[in-house]
């Protein structure tokens, strides 16, 4: 038979439209307004489905501002995210399952359903994850495919616990101890047992943070080493006060003999965050140091779970705060990327100046934001006993206590023996002295704060003398960069700091400008060494002479890499050094 | 058990059906009349009995007794034969055939045929209030039963679903209006038969929309399948006159061809299975007579 011309029309749609053929999700979703059960089912499933991606996108926000503790590290917190969403669904899931079996109150076609779609969907995510996670790099923004594939995880997670929340009231609120067999809450009970079994053993294994390379690349020989000293405390404005008292003249002198500029950003942030922006010459967001303290979760550096605890209470998940360090910073310093090649580094006192690590040829005579370094000021050695070694221990604990001390004898004494240190680097050894020398000084910003004048005077004379003396040194062989931060007596309206450059290849440049960013390139690039395309920086090629540019043509890379060890195992470190930064005012401390 | 032959379950509660009616013929035929007589006629002509069958499984599944349900049930045969006598009137489908015999109407007369078809309804209520006497009797039971089968006899249903068939003009009527017409005409005697077996039973909500929803794909499905029977099934199987509609009134072949028709007979039906899920166990008769009616040839 030949049908008519309407039978073009879909019988079948033409069915659904009339409230036949009524389809799986249908029927699991129920019809509106009938009973009870279904209004509470269709309200757990609204909330989970809304709620759900709700809170994944919450997550994702917080990750994009990058300020919540959680998030720092953007591969941790995918993971943090994830595992917490699946923990919670298996533990809400095998909850449920367990009220179904103990209701029997649905069909067994409709427990096998969920059990089967629920197993699956769980092997489907945490495979994904796997995936997704594997491609996480550590800075997690370059790339938006594996953060798309993990926001699309979590949304599967949290849509996969809205169902089970649904059927859990499903079965709460529709159980009417109906017999029916017990196979398909026990399969549901089985699988669920499955996932958050693998979601523990996922949970267990070490982050896999996979570090990029840094692209090969050669050095080419330009003759000249570089020293770096940054100084916290000292601001353009200040800068010219203080010339004006006749005051600083060794740094005035310093001035005349190069080229001053206004270091821009230098009072952005807390000093660590900006001595490692100059240092990597890439900003906070992707080097990870953004303040003198970090916050963790709580099962530390090892991966996000670390025992069972951990993995079946996801509540206990708590950020911890400790002192950065080295392996909390993300990307490699200049100090690292030169050791790499084969230079000789000397690193005293620098922020984030780690790994202490001999084979890399950093001598590394203090980290301050290390827990080798913070320690209690009554460490301090005697005096006259004080060697390279116990400096680091003593530093930043004598600073801590400078405010108690007889007018800075300590300080003087701590400053004296620096200054031997540095010196002895620069006779070499034994050897050439260090490609590259990064100081840190403190002490201007204790100036500014104390209102005490004779004790000003004496350290502005004294840090002036110590200055001079390392200048004096290092300009023998190396092109000097010297700069300020406005640090805590910054008084610059635009919170800028001050760099001073010294020494060939610097060439003076009209109206020139110096970001934090560009420090390290800048560096970099007077050793002969190229710049990456993913650092924020870049040398300012107006600040160097025509002879230099001429010999040393500008090369890029794609990358330096990612640093791939960590540092000192965060959980070693005692509250006490948290207690040590605070007392210079670091961290929510205050003098 | 193979789909094409009726289930163990099926033919057991079919033979209670036909002694449940048996009586009624042997109380019809002590009153000798030509009524009575047209009664004894129509009833003893072989049905399936699908719709009280339906019933009886539905009350059982839900934990009511054969004996409680069956007042219920042949109320709903008595309606449904009683539609089968004036459908099969010169006024209506003018049939020959009906159950493999002679239409009612040539054998006693339109008149006599008429007033059969009135009597039968007429005792379908006087059955359908002795159900209400069950044995956990509950006040308003037969008030209700009373009215399900009012619902689906009346003008909501298989009096205006048959109006609205004679009234359709093939040539404008559309799926709405086909399904509006076999809703009423065949769907709701389906879904009362299983509402009232509910009702006895005293079933919760959940179950009572399950079996709601599993009448309500069934009947349709049934519906569908009397339309592809009727252009390629068995004259001998069906027991009545075939490709007597074709042409000549709307049917879901006409609209929509009899593959995907016979496409959407499995789909209500797997529609009308999957809809007893909160039954679990206790629905499986039912699925047995739904597939057997799938299956059916006449």
């Amino acid at each position: 038979m030949k049908p008519d011309s309407r039978e073009a029309a879909d019988l079948e749609s033409a069915l659904r439209a009339h409230g036949y053929l009524e389809s799986g999700v249908q029927r699991f979703l129920g019809r509106p307004g009938r009973t009870g059960s279904r209004t509470l089912f269709r309200t757990a499933v609204r909330a989970g489905l809304l709620g759900g991606p709700a809170l994944a996108l919450g997550l994702f926000a917080l990750h994009a501002s990058g300020d919540a503790h959680l998030l720092e590290e953007p591969a941790r917190s995918v993971r943090l995210g994830l595992f917490l969403l699946v923990g919670a669904t298996a533990l809400v899931g095998a909850a449920a399952f367990a009220a179904s079996v103990a209701a029997r109150g649905l069909a067994p076609r409709g427990r096998a359903f969920v059990a089967l779609g629920g197993g699956a969907v769980f092997a489907a995510l945490l495979g994904a994850a796997w995936l997704a996670l594997r491609e996480v790099r550590p800075e997690g923004r370059e790339r938006w495919g594996p953060d798309l594939v993990a926001l699309l995880v979590v949304l599967g997670v949290a849509a996969t616990l809205a169902l089970v929340l649904a059927l859990a009231a499903q079965v709460a609120a529709g159980a009417r101890g109906r017999v029916g067999p017990r196979r398909g809450g026990v399969l549901a009970l089985v699988v669920l047992g499955l996932g958050a079994a693998l979601a523990v053993a996922q949970g267990l294994a070490p982050a896999r943070l996979e570090a990029r390379p840094s692209t090969p690349f050669d050095v080419v020989q330009t003759g000249r080493r570089v020293a770096w000293i940054a100084v916290d405390g000292l601001d353009l404005r200040a800068f010219d006060e203080a010339r004006a008292r006749g005051e600083l003249r060794g740094l005035r002198a310093a001035a005349e003999r190069g080229i001053v500029l206004p270091l821009e950003g230098a009072g952005a942030g807390p000093p660590p965050a900006i001595w490692t922006t100059a240092a990597t010459g890439c900003l906070p967001a992707r080097h990870g140091i953004r303040d003198t303290e970090t916050r963790r979760a709580r099962w530390g550096g090892r991966g996000p779970i670390l025992d069972l605890r951990d993995a079946l209470w996801p509540l206990a998940l708590e950020a911890r705060t400790e002192p950065i360090s080295a392996g909390s910073r993300r990307l490699p310093t200049l100090a690292e990327i030169v050791a790499a090649k084969r230079y000789r580094v000397l690193s005293v006192n620098a922020w984030s100046s780690g790994p202490s690590d001999p084979d890399d040829g950093i001598a590394l005579v203090s980290d301050r934001a290390t827990r080798d370094l913070v320690v209690s000021a009554r460490a301090t050695p005697p005096l006259d006993d004080l060697r390279p070694e116990d400096l680091r221990r003593a530093w930043v604990g004598v600073a801590a206590d400078f405010d108690r001390m007889e007018r800075g004898a300590r300080k003087v004494a701590v400053d004296e023996a620096l200054v031997r240190l540095v010196s002895d680097r620069l006779d070499g050894e034994g050897g050439a002295p260090p490609d590259l020398v990064v100081l840190g000084l403190t002490g201007l910003d204790l100036v500014a704060l104390d209102g005490d004048e004779a004790a000003r005077r004496a350290q502005l004379g004294h840090f002036d003398a110590t200055l001079a003396r390392l200048l004096d040194r290092l300009v023998v062989d190396h092109a000097v960069v010297l700069t300020f931060g406005p640090g805590f007596g910054g008084r610059g309206e635009d919170g800028d700091g001050v760099a001073i450059l010294l020494g060939e290849p610097f060439a003076a440049a009209p109206g020139a400008r110096l970001a934090t960013a560009d420090l390290g390139p800048l560096v970099l690039r007077v050793l002969g060494f190229p710049t990456a395309e993913d650092q924020d920086g870049r040398p300012p090629e107006r600040l160097l002479s025509a002879d230099f540019r001429e010999r040393v043509p500008p090369r890029r890379i794609a990358t330096f890499g990612d640093r791939t060890r960590r540092g000192p195992d965060a959980e070693a470190l005692a509250r006490e050094q948290l207690d040590a930064l605070r007392t210079l005012g670091y961290g929510g401390g205050g003098r | 058990m193979s789909a094409a032959h009726p289930p163990e379950s099926f033919l057991v509660r079919r033979a209670a059906v036909e002694a449940a009616l048996a009586e009624v013929v042997a109380e019809a035929e002590t009153a000798a009349g030509r009524i009575a007589r047209g009664e004894a006629l129509a009833l003893r002509a072989p049905g399936k009995r699908v719709r009280p069958v339906a019933a009886i499984l539905a009350g059982e599944a839900l934990g009511a007794s054969r004996e409680e349900i069956m007042p219920f049930a042949v109320a709903v045969e008595l309606v449904h034969t009683a539609s089968l006598i004036l459908d099969d009137l010169p006024a209506m489908d003018d049939a020959e055939l009906r159950r493999g015999r002679p239409t009612l109407h040539r054998e006693i007369g339109e008149a006599d045929a008429i007033l059969v078809g009135v009597s039968l309804v007429s005792r379908a209520f006087a059955a359908a209030s002795r159900a209400g006497r069950t044995r956990r009797p509950r006040a308003g039971l037969t008030a209700e039963l009373v009215a399900i089968l009012d619902r689906a006899l009346g003008a909501r249903g298989m009096c205006e679903g048959q109006a609205a068939d004679l009234a359709a003009d093939p040539a404008t009527a559309d799926f709405a209006a086909l399904e509006a017409i076999h809703r009423m005409k065949t769907g709701a005697l389906f879904t009362a038969a299983l509402e009232g077996a509910s009702r006895i039973a005293g079933a919760g909500a959940a179950e009572t929309d399950a079996l709601g929803r599993f009448g309500r794909n069934l009947g349709l499905a049934f519906q569908i399948a009397d339309d592809v029977l009727d252009l390629a099934g068995n004259p001998d199987k069906m027991g009545k006159d075939v490709a007597r509609d074709h042409g000549r009134r709307v049917t879901f072949v006409s609209l929509f061809g009899i593959e995907e028709s016979r496409r959407a007979i499995g789909r209500l039906h797997r529609t009308a299975e999957e809809a007893l899920a909160p039954l679990g166990r206790r629905g499986a008769d039912l699925i047995a007579l739904a597939r057997y009616l799938e299956a059916r040839e006449g």
